[in-house]
């Protein structure tokens, strides 16, 4: 399959790398100018008392909230978890699953490749073993002496 | 008819297998896958003769459950059962397909002269010689065609056979002696 030819940059590509470089003036000229400015300013420990003082009423206010909506969310989370399930038929969308996948394919095919690998690699080791055996009793037993191995095998000695 | 070696060379399954394994397709086995399939199968006669004693015990069980103890049958019996089973096992097997379940792990077929499994009576002959006189097998040591006692008297062999098919063999006819 032949690539597309890459097409060359069009006019709204001129509108758009010209805003991507006024965006990225703009942000370098706020850090330089705006940043010796704010970073003080937002620093608590230079606020006066009466803004700390609401800022700390904030802070408790927050935290209040954030354990308040803690805590309702432990007690309704399980009502509603159970209210789903209850409601979900697991066993149907598991048996759909399983039909699409064909998992029981998939494990007859893989255990039966593994399983066959084995018995191919046994068989084979047998085979050579057999010749082993042959070749030793052809050097062993006189009668055998001189014979040659049946046709097709490893006749090194 | 059986298909001779040349017949399957084309088949895809005979391109699927290992090239040691095409080279010695129906030539004769040796001691030792011989001797690892008749492990195999001592393997499932014994898981067959504790199937027939639970069974037997069952039946006791059911008949006087009140009195029911295990079986204990003399030994002479249990000898007798074990070689009956064992030949009766073996001789069906060669008889049906030439091949028992530990032949066909380990890819081999008993045939005959014409490379066929052997007939229901030569399969019986072999398998009361190889289950009293297993000794025999060493016989496959003696000479270059690999056959045990057995093999010489009944003029049978055991040869590689990867094929899956029921009762068919690519085995070179001179493995089992045909002139």
């Amino acid at each position: 399959m032949v690539a597309a030819e890459h097409p060359g940059p069009v006019a709204a590509d001129l509108v758009l790398g010209a805003g991507a470089a006024a965006v990225t003036a703009l942000h370098r000229l706020a850090r330089r100018t705006l940043a010796p400015v704010l970073t003080p300013v937002l620093r608590v420990e230079n606020w006066p008392p009466p803004l700390r003082e609401l800022a700390e009423d904030g802070q408790r206010r927050r935290e209040e909230a954030l354990a308040g909506g803690v805590r309702l969310f432990r007690r309704v989370a399980p009502a509603a978890v159970t209210t789903v399930l209850d409601e979900l038929d697991l066993a149907g969308i598991v048996r759909g699953v399983l039909e699409e996948i064909d998992l029981p394919g998939i494990i007859r095919t893989s255990t039966g490749s593994v399983a066959g690998e084995s018995v191919r690699d046994a068989r084979l080791q047998a085979m050579a073993a057999d010749d082993a055996v042959a070749r030793w009793a052809a050097r062993v037993l006189p009668a055998r002496r001189g014979r040659p191995l049946p046709a097709g095998h490893d006749s090194r000695t | 008819m059986t298909p001779g070696p040349d017949a399957r060379r084309g088949e895809t399954w005979f391109a699927a297998l290992p090239a040691p394994a095409r080279a010695r397709q129906g030539q004769p086995a040796g001691l030792v896958s011989r001797t690892l399939a008749a492990v195999v199968d001592c393997v499932v006669l014994g898981l067959a003769l504790g199937g027939l004693y639970l069974g037997w015990a069952a039946v006791d069980y059911s008949l006087d459950p009140v009195r029911f103890t295990f079986p204990t049958p003399t030994r002479i019996v249990t000898v007798a059962v074990a070689t009956g089973v064992a030949v009766l096992y073996l001789a069906a097997c060669w008889a049906a397909t030439g091949r028992s379940f530990g032949d066909q792990l380990l890819a081999l077929r008993v045939v005959d002269h014409r490379g066929r499994p052997p007939g229901p009576v030569k399969a019986l002959v072999r398998a009361v010689g190889c289950v009293f006189v297993p000794v025999g097998l060493l016989g496959v040591l003696a000479g270059g065609r690999r056959r045990s006692l057995q093999d010489l008297l009944l003029r049978t062999a055991v040869v590689y056979d990867w094929s899956t098919s029921p009762g068919t063999s690519d085995a070179d006819p001179r493995a089992a002696g045909a002139s």
